[in-house]
């Protein structure tokens, strides 16, 4: 793990960029050359996630390192306009997890490197 | 066609198990001798021409990254012959074993042999296989990932849209703990009962302890040759009638796996056969679910049918097909790069009516599946050996 | 005789320029829109108390859960007043300046304030000011809000303010202190309150020690007299002076203070009643929130005060003191109510606080 990795992603870990294939529309959260669905390289339009989406899937994870909270809980979650994204819960206990809920995005530490922190967006149950 | 042209003459595979006292060249050297003493008319070091290593993860787990072919050579005495290092996640061994197939059945090659090793228990955990959550992948997408929380996904989406249930997982680890008490090469021998599995501690819900395979050692070799070759070695070959590998991206559906489905599609045809012709099958069962979600990928029953499929006992020693007959990962272990190598070491005995207590009777047709499966891309080999 | 009606003449226009030069000056700087985070996670005074054989006044306060700090709050509070003023047009795109005041973190890397940029979705041509050392930031950045409004340059101005500080185990501050983070978006016409005046005092004074993220408390008893009372006293005799009001004028008066029982005493100092003292619950159910401790309790006094009320507001920190005159033109949304922000409460023992703040770590399996 290292830096160079978030500011090469700047732009979909902090302004929460999708894009989205000119020639299929399929839309991906991750940075892209090529589409992986249709194959062809015809460009991208950039689409924000958005903050907001509901629980497509979830699962409550112990098998983690120390330095995670344990259990940590992964979600990916479809958002309003049809990106499938993954990501780690916030503040949300196992018991309240389902699929279908909905969700929030909100702006958490996500790790640190050598003991600096690293920010992004994290999950957490709406209402 | 491919099963007139390559024949597999000896396999083996060592215990699997936490093997601290040898390294990993120990475990190379001794699956080579093994396979080489599983010959039935012998071969000579000298005849092998080629050679194939699968291993995936040198790095996170031995501190080793630079792991080179020339490892083989130097663990065997091999001295001089042509090796590459596979990698390629679980499937490493599988498609080590497919590499050297088709430099066989391309002509270019009379004998090689194929090695499939992993030494995964020389860490604490945290700091190996569970330490893809924070040293593997991106630094903040792949962030928190593990294995079993890629097939935690799975579990509980394939419950959300088929019903399946956590007693349906559990009597896969039902069925292999069985047969795994029947190999003495499975690093755990007990049984184990739905309760059992159902009460174990988490691991990633709703996987528990008893859904995931252990963490193991090992090491598996395979040894084959063109056919015309394969009567100076045995009576009894094998051959492979069908094998194929296919990649991935397409993985936001979590209920099953594309490449699987293309890559055994493509080994059916390539063997002129379907699943219904497949008597034995060794499938990549790391995970409870997983082996669920292959009944369907493999065509041995319909989507979402996977539980019922198991409910039935149609996969049991005696069902429609046997699958796992050896214990599976889960009894094994999953030692990477040598799970395929050892699939393909079972399917070889089993074919030729060797594998005592838990013999699929009158086997004559087997299928070895392994997926790779991370993040959001998967590779799948899988081949079909027959008589 | 011709003298005197001209020297009146000349009073009369140079009052009237003064008149319209404060106008000028003023042009109705204010508040056009606000947001607030506290964390979720709350440990009870008590369950801190009883791990030192203390016996505490009950109250609790907010903590940073473990994958929160003073910049993750910024950034809530801030999307949180974005959200708030969507409905009138303004987004960060219009901003031209931020103003971000927040508590030291572990290691800063110097990212901060392009965090907050880049996240919130500023122009990449506002100006971006890190003001974030003592518990006077929070005034700064509202006082170089309101200088940027000012200077015409800019026509809004977002001042964030948070933090995430903590006191070592054990100390006297320990059960006092909170977390929380608001983002006020400052502009030329309000549509909350205007900002109608504002007045600093600075002077010598030793008050708190900081070391990272933990603040350390110098003498109390000396800090909250010389410190804390003295110069609120002496910024609130400021703004008023010149003008013909008192403290009794203001409805609401809402006073930097470290914890209730000091706050009341300031409060009495400067000729406050009872009823006109603002901050004591944010003080009892959040903690002591340093240089965002007097726009807390703003924020969650917002939503209950009607058009023509005046709010005196004073912050202290490290030797200076600002008082505002805050005048409300209209009634904050009722979704900002204070009851909607700290709804969910989720508490914790004190290993497990010891843990989140980072004082506490699990100790890693020898190879």
């Amino acid at each position: 793990m290292y830096r160079l990795d978030i500011w090469r992603d700047r732009e979909q870990i902090y302004s929460l960029e999708a894009l989205r294939c000119k020639e299929c529309s399929h839309v991906g959260y991750y940075r892209l050359r090529i589409c992986p669905h249709c194959g062809k390289a015809k460009g991208f339009d950039k689409v924000t996630v958005g903050r907001e989406g509901t629980i497509y899937d979830f699962t409550v994870n112990y098998s983690v390192p120390r330095e995670f909270e344990r259990p940590s809980i992964l979600a990916v979650v479809d958002t309003a306009n049809g990106t499938r994204v993954r990501g780690l819960m916030a503040d949300a206990r196992p018991e309240e997890m389902a699929i279908g809920k909905s969700v929030k995005f909100v702006f958490r530490k996500i790790r640190e490197i050598d003991d600096v922190p690293v920010y992004g967006f994290k999950m957490s149950l709406k209402g | 066609m491919l099963k007139d042209k390559v024949a597999v003459i000896g396999a083996a595979m060592i215990k699997f198990g936490r093997l601290f006292d040898k390294s990993y060249e120990d475990i190379i050297a001794e699956a080579y001798l093994k396979a080489m003493d599983s010959v039935d008319n012998g071969m000579e070091s000298k005849d092998i021409q080629a050679g194939w290593l699968g291993t995936a993860m040198g790095g996170l787990l031995m501190d080793r990254e630079l792991i080179t072919g020339a490892t083989l050579s130097y663990a065997t005495g091999l001295e001089g012959i042509p090796v590459t290092r596979c990698e390629n996640l679980c499937a490493s061994g599988s498609d080590s074993f497919r590499n050297a197939v088709l430099g066989i059945a391309s002509g270019f090659y009379d004998v090689a042999i194929v090695i499939g090793a992993e030494k995964m228990c020389d860490k604490p955990a945290e700091q190996g296989m569970l330490a893809e959550a924070n040293k593997e992948g991106h630094t903040i997408f792949n962030y928190g990932i593990t294995a079993p929380s890629i097939f935690g996904l799975i579990a509980n989406r394939h419950m959300h849209e088929f019903g399946t249930t956590k007693e349906q997982m559990a009597k896969v680890a039902v069925k292999n703990h069985e047969n795994g008490t029947k190999n003495p090469d499975a690093a755990l021998q007990f049984r184990v009962s739905v309760e059992q599995v159902l009460k174990s501690p988490f691991v990633s819900w709703p996987l528990g302890l008893m859904d995931c395979c252990p963490i193991t050692d090992g090491a598996a070799a395979i040894l084959l040759c063109k056919k015309e070759l394969a009567k100076k070695y045995t009576d009894r070959p094998v051959y492979v009638a069908g094998i194929a590998n296919a990649t991935s991206s397409k993985t936001e559906n979590l209920t099953e796996f594309a490449s699987t489905k293309l890559a055994s599609k493509r080994a059916y045809e390539m063997a002129n056969m379907g699943p219904e012709q497949i008597d034995v099958a060794e499938v990549h069962d790391c995970f409870t679910i997983a082996e669920l979600v292959e009944y369907e990928d493999l065509g041995f029953c319909e989507k979402g049918q996977g539980g019922r499929f198991i409910d039935e006992g149609r996969s049991g020693l005696e069902g429609d097909i046997a699958v796992n007959p050896s214990g599976g990962l889960l009894c094994k272990g999953h030692p990477l790069g040598a799970t395929g190598v050892a699939q393909i070491s079972e399917l070889f005995h089993q074919l030729r009516g060797q594998a005592d207590r838990r013999q699929r009777q009158g086997a004559r047709t087997g299928l070895q599946h392994n997926i790779g499966f991370m993040h959001d891309r998967s590779v799948t080999c899988v081949s079909v050996l027959t008589v | 005789m011709k003298c005197f009606a001209i020297l009146l003449g000349q009073l009369f226009i140079k009052g009237i320029l003064r008149i319209g030069v404060d106008m000028l000056l003023k042009q109705n700087v204010g508040i056009v829109g606000y947001g607030a985070y506290v964390p979720k996670t709350r440990i009870k005074r008590q369950d801190i108390g009883s791990s030192w054989g203390l016996s505490l006044p009950p109250g609790e306060r907010a903590v940073c859960s473990y994958d929160e700090d003073s910049i993750t709050m910024a950034v809530e509070a801030s999307l949180d007043a974005f959200q708030a003023v969507d409905k009138y047009g303004i987004t960060p795109g219009n901003m031209g300046g931020i103003f971000s005041a927040c508590s030291p973190v572990k290691s800063m890397d110097g990212l901060l304030n392009v965090i907050l940029a880049k996240t919130i979705g500023t122009p990449s041509n506002a100006h971006l000011f890190d003001l974030g050392h003592s518990h006077n930031a929070g005034a700064s950045s509202w006082l170089a809000s309101i200088d940027a409004i000012n200077s015409s340059r800019v026509n809004y101005a977002l001042a964030v303010i948070s933090s995430g500080e903590t006191a070592a185990p054990g100390s006297e501050l320990e059960p006092y202190i909170g977390a929380g983070a608001t983002a006020f978006i400052i502009g030329k016409e309000s549509t909350l309150a205007t900002i109608e005046k504002t007045y600093s005092h600075a002077g010598f004074l030793i008050d708190y020690i900081t070391n990272g993220n933990v603040i350390r408390a110098y003498h109390q008893n000396f800090v909250e007299d010389q410190g804390y009372a003295a110069f609120v006293s002496e910024s609130v005799t400021g703004l008023l002076d010149g003008t013909n009001k008192s403290v009794a004028d203001f409805g609401h008066v809402i006073i930097q203070a470290p914890n209730e029982r000091v706050l009341g005493r300031i409060g009495k100092r400067i000729g406050c009643k009872e009823n006109q003292i603002s901050g004591q619950n944010i003080l009892q159910s959040i903690g002591y929130l340093g240089m965002d401790s007097v726009f807390m309790s703003l924020a969650r006094l917002l939503p209950s005060l009607s058009p023509e009320e005046d709010v005196l507001m004073v912050s202290y920190g490290s030797g200076v003191s600002t008082a505002f005159h805050l005048k409300i033109t209209s009634k904050a949304r009722e979704e900002q109510k204070w009851d909607n922000l700290v709804k969910d409460k989720k508490y914790i023992d004190y290993p497990t606080y010891l843990r989140y703040q980072g004082l506490i770590e699990k100790e890693k399996e020898l190879r």
